[in-house]
């Protein structure tokens, strides 16, 4: 049965195509398995795993990348459910068939609750190292116990394709011989068959956990007395799979080492045993094993900064020795010059989310342009911003001739962007002579000065809309891509909320699967609401009061030092350049800016100088998507802000309020790993 | 260990079995036979630390107490100033210094174990514990450990209410989110149906987490009402900030009375018929807290939180109430 509305056919497709449609397509930011698996497959985007492809090789690899680039996304393509649902759903799984014989498994080092070996000492006084003995001990039954429950998740659909056969004889084999190995100190004597194997490893996890969560007064002594060396039991395991077929030779065993980084804030607790337990996972790289490789997400920073130290010796991580490193901000973040994968990637999530909602997407065009059209050129920006008067775009000085200042008032009506052009040369040192000697045709309009209004478009705009209280404009393709800043996350939080902005417009005019073009209007209000909720949701992080303060100062500041520099003579003061070796004399402040970095509030970039000295420089920046909030440019133009290291302290200081020009016990607390290094390690903890 | 005498109109809240007392302290006092009380306490920036010492020294005898001196990360001459104040306040009720333990807020909870089961073993039995200024990380366990022992045989929990809040940020620089110390599951693999949020002034990056780790879960949020003024445009700001999670339907918001620890404990209950473990957050008032706590003890359910390691140096000041609830009674628990 089917009702007929306006000539449409109102059938059950029809009210579920229009419920879907009045939901918003970005609803959801992170695609997590919750979407199930036929979601999830057509949410995911594959067109980071040609950059991030060894991953699904042998060897260690760090993958590094900001807070919402897609690090997690990227990794859970290690995790069975994900390929399960790829199965499922009928979809090719986005890695090559060549590298796809393989097995994920892993842990989360906060969720599995390592944590609690802090809380409470296993013997009466315990001493760092052996709490990281344990703590050891842990990961390997919980790395031991997730493969095993990985093949077994994989083994239905996967047995084939992957090269699994868990038939009984093999198991009783497998367990037989895995009982009799060293590494477990004869903890697996008394088990006598696969399912007893599998109850012991869970019964020593429970154990643990009773013991830590101070549900038992001890660690049963079966435990204390066959504690194992981190990764060996892992590797015996693996290498026995092989060696009874249920895993064949060429499959590949990827351990994923989740939320490696944040062990460090562990030393607030017990201060050295996040470092201890690094230590452990870093011993775990260390070994020269190729029967499993091991996969550590992490932010860029948190890992360059650490030591690196290696358990129980005094050697350190090698890169290419004994892991390999991806970076994910590569690819995503702009580069000074040339092209990056970002559109592409931003766009093919865009257009699987219009599509997972039903929409019908061009064929030729891109949907992102579609919907948010190319944005508006700079000149009409600039008009839009003096809708009432003109002549508000330029302010005049009165030592000028008056006919200058009617060639610059009548200029304004044509073009009031053309007019702050004109404005700002009369201002610039060597070019003033201008308002006594006013040529036919104006200097700054021609093609051999496009880079220098190129440079200042931004900011001339910036103190337009500023000079006649206007809201600067944010719209369309170019401006979300920019405002983004390589940050997937960022960017599916701008297209969410210009959405919710649209579904509450009420001219809007619904329709169940055609592209909406969004006016520029709605997209700036959810691009504004985007990136104060941005601002405002940056103290949900760790360490987040003080950067928020010193973000809020340095944001102020340059909004300041760019609508007050009436010659646009420093365009490029929406951020700030430092020395590298003077920023590195302040080592808690170098500290800070790069957690700053790492938790996307700020950008970093090797900065060439055009100084004499050629001393190598780094520039900082606002993360673009707190530009709309500060009103200041997003575009990184001329030279930054040259600042000294003091300076930037000062700003710190006085961005907590604090006058005294010393360091306050916030920076001197910071967290480089190589400060608790080694202090605490042999004191005792509780 | 001191007897403890059936008190005529303790003998009528025994009569109902399911009735929990609780009220103004002074009144609860006044209604429980036990003359000699153990206190542990909390020595804060906070006025309210004070309040119910003051009240349980004017009323009853205080055989023994402990103030724990919790020292955050961010530690500054005005967290310290305070403290000092709240101090000299304590001796002189006291008359005479207080005993006084410093702990880290991020310290091994190993440390507040020992020192609450020695203060259990040095009691009488009859303990008044206040959570008025004890952040969640502590008192989650200590009512945990008193419920417990089997040694503890009355227990009431005291709760002070400030005149007003401080104006600023209440709390940040949250840690991520993660277990309080003995409130998680000991069998890794137990999977929960429902999610339990309890509504406050400080998101504490809640609403990520609303969107991320919640997604799959059915989730249900207790709003404290009527939150009176001044606390009702924070509270609803609240639920402002959470609105951009696209999964909260308003139906899902459960109103509570603010005060009422046993009708919340019964909300909570209902929730869950079986006592099937369901996995909390307890954002929002310490008395909606403390029966999430007292319903996570008995059922074993993890308790999940974004540990501030910053507080305000004034988090709240003054005090209006002093409340007092029955969680032990005469080695009952009224809380299943």
């Amino acid at each position: 049965m089917s009702n007929r509305i306006a000539g449409l056919r109102y059938s059950r497709d029809i009210l579920e195509i229009n419920m879907t449609n009045n939901n918003n397509p970005f609803h959801e930011l992170y695609v997590t398995e919750s979407f199930g698996p036929d979601s999830f497959v057509k949410l995911f985007s594959d067109v980071l795993v040609d950059h991030a492809s060894a991953l699904f090789k042998p060897g260690n690899i760090i993958l590094k990348g900001l807070p919402g680039t897609g690090k997690t996304m990227m990794l859970s393509l290690l995790k069975p459910s994900i390929r399960i649902a790829y199965k499922q759903s009928n979809v090719d799984f986005p890695v090559p068939d060549r590298f796809a014989r393989f097995v994920g498994a892993g842990i989360n080092l906060i969720r599995s609750n390592v944590a609690d070996f802090g809380q409470r000492p296993i013997r009466d006084k315990s001493e760092i190292n052996e709490l990281a003995v344990y703590f050891g001990d842990f990961v390997n039954y919980w790395v031991v116990r997730d493969i095993l429950s990985s093949i077994h998740e994989l083994n239905e659909l996967f047995s084939e394709e992957i090269g699994i056969d868990l038939s009984a004889d093999k198991l009783a084999s497998f367990v037989a011989d895995l009982k009799n190995e060293d590494c477990w100190f004869n903890y697996l004597d008394d088990v006598h068959d696969y399912e007893q194997l599998l109850k012991k490893i869970k019964d020593r996890i429970v154990s643990y956990r009773s013991y830590l969560h101070f549900n038992i007064d001890s660690i049963p002594e079966d435990i204390i007395s066959t504690k194992t060396s981190i990764g060996i039991p892992i590797s015996k395991m693996v290498a026995l799979l092989r060696k009874h077929n249920i895993l064949k030779k060429n499959v590949e065993v990827y351990i994923r080492i989740d939320q490696y980084e944040e062990l460090s804030w562990l030393d607030r607790s017990v201060p050295g045993l996040g470092m201890a337990f690094k230590s452990i996972i870093n011993k775990l790289l260390s070994l020269r094993d190729s029967s499993v490789s091991y996969r550590v997400g992490t932010r860029p920073f948190a890992w360059s900064e650490n030591s690196q130290e290696i358990f129980g010796t005094s050697a350190r991580l090698e890169l290419l020795r004994n892991y390999n490193e991806i970076s994910i901000d590569e690819a995503l973040r702009r580069p000074e010059n040339g092209t990056y994968l970002f559109p592409k990637f931003a766009e093919d999530i865009f257009e699987r989310r219009l599509r997972q909602a039903n929409y019908d997407l061009p064929r030729t065009k891109s949907a992102l342009g579609e919907v948010f059209g190319s944005g508006m050129n700079a000149h009409e920006k600039a008009i839009r911003y003096v809708p009432n008067s003109r002549s508000k775009a330029v302010v005049l000085d009165p030592e000028w001739p008056e006919e200058w200042k009617n060639v610059l008032l009548q200029l304004a009506q044509e073009s009031p962007l053309s007019a702050r052009f004109g404005e700002a040369w009369a201002r610039q040192k060597g070019k003033q002579s201008i308002v006594n000697n006013i040529p036919v045709s104006f200097p700054w309009d021609t093609e051999g000065k496009k880079y220098w209004r190129k440079e200042r478009t931004q900011q001339a705009l910036l103190q337009i809309a500023s000079r006649n209280n206007q809201q600067l404009i944010w719209e369309g393709r170019s401006d979300i891509l920019e405002l983004s800043g390589g940050s997937i996350l960022v960017f599916l939080n701008i297209c969410q909320q210009i959405w919710e902005v649209w579904m509450r417009d009420p001219s809007n005019k619904p329709s169940f699967t055609q592209l909406p073009k969004i006016s520029f209007s709605v997209q700036t209000l959810g691009i504004l609401h985007t990136s104060s909720s941005w601002f405002d949701n940056l103290s949900g992080m760790h360490g987040a009061k003080e950067r928020k303060k010193f973000i809020s100062y340095i944001g102020v500041l340059f909004h300041k030092l760019l609508v007050e520099d009436l010659s646009m003579s420093y365009p490029g003061h929406n951020g700030f350049s430092l020395e590298n070796e003077d920023q590195a004399k302040f080592k808690e402040l170098e500290s800070f800016l790069k957690e700053a970095s790492d938790y996307g509030d700020l950008e970093d970039r090797p900065h060439t100088t055009k100084s004499s000295d050629k001393k190598k420089r780094t520039k900082w920046y606002l993360h673009p998507i707190l530009s709309p909030y500060f009103k200041i440019p997003t575009i990184h133009t001329k030279e930054p802000k040259y600042v000294k290291g003091m300076e930037v302290l000062k700003w710190y200081h006085e961005s907590l309020g604090i006058d005294e020009m010393k360091d306050l016990p916030s920076l001197k607390r910071n967290l480089k790993d190589n400060d608790s290094d080694s202090t605490a390690s042999q004191t005792s903890l509780f | 260990m001191i007897p403890i005498q059936q008190h005529p109109k303790q003998a009528f809240f025994n009569m109902i079995s399911n009735y929990r007392p609780w009220g103004k302290l002074e009144w609860l006092l006044s209604r429980l036979s036990a003359a000699e009380y153990n206190y542990y306490g909390c020595l804060s920036p906070e006025d309210r630390c004070i309040a119910p010492f003051n009240v349980l020294k004017q009323t009853k005898a205080v055989l023994n107490h402990r103030f724990l001196e919790i020292v955050d990360p961010d530690n500054t001459d005005a967290h310290k100033q305070n403290r000092r104040y709240a101090k000299a306040h304590l001796d002189k009720i006291n008359e005479g210094e207080i005993n006084i333990k410093t702990v880290e807020l991020l310290g091994p909870i190993n440390i507040v174990y020992e020192d609450i089961n020695t203060f259990i073993e040095e009691s009488n039995g009859i303990i008044v514990l206040d959570i008025s200024a004890f952040p969640k990380r502590f008192f989650f366990p200590l009512v945990k450990i008193l419920l417990r022992s089997k040694k503890v045989k009355t227990l009431l929990v005291t709760y002070s209410t400030p005149e007003r809040y401080s104006d600023s940020s209440l709390s940040d620089n949250p840690m991520d989110w993660s277990h309080i110390p003995m409130f998680d599951s000991d069998d890794p693999d137990v999977k929960f149906e429902t999610a339990l949020v309890g509504l406050g002034f400080m998101p504490l990056g809640l609403s990520t987490l609303l969107k991320d780790k919640f997604s799959d879960l059915e989730l249900k949020l207790m709003f404290p009402f009527p939150p009176g003024a001044p606390f009702f445009q924070r509270t609803w700001k609240f639920i402002e900030d959470m609105q951009v999670t696209p999964k909260i339907d308003f139906k899902q918001i459960m109103r509570v009375d603010t005060l009422n620890v046993s009708d919340t404990f019964d909300f909570i209950k209902s929730l869950s018929p079986e006592n099937r473990p369901i996995l909390i957050a307890p954002y929002g008032p310490k008395t909606m807290s403390l029966a999430m706590c007292l319903f996570a003890c008995r059922t074993d359910s993890p308790v999940y939180y974004t540990q501030p390691t910053s507080y305000d140096p004034k988090y709240s000041i003054g005090v209006t109430n002093t409340y007092g609830y029955c969680v032990k009674l005469q080695g009952e628990s009224l809380f299943f």
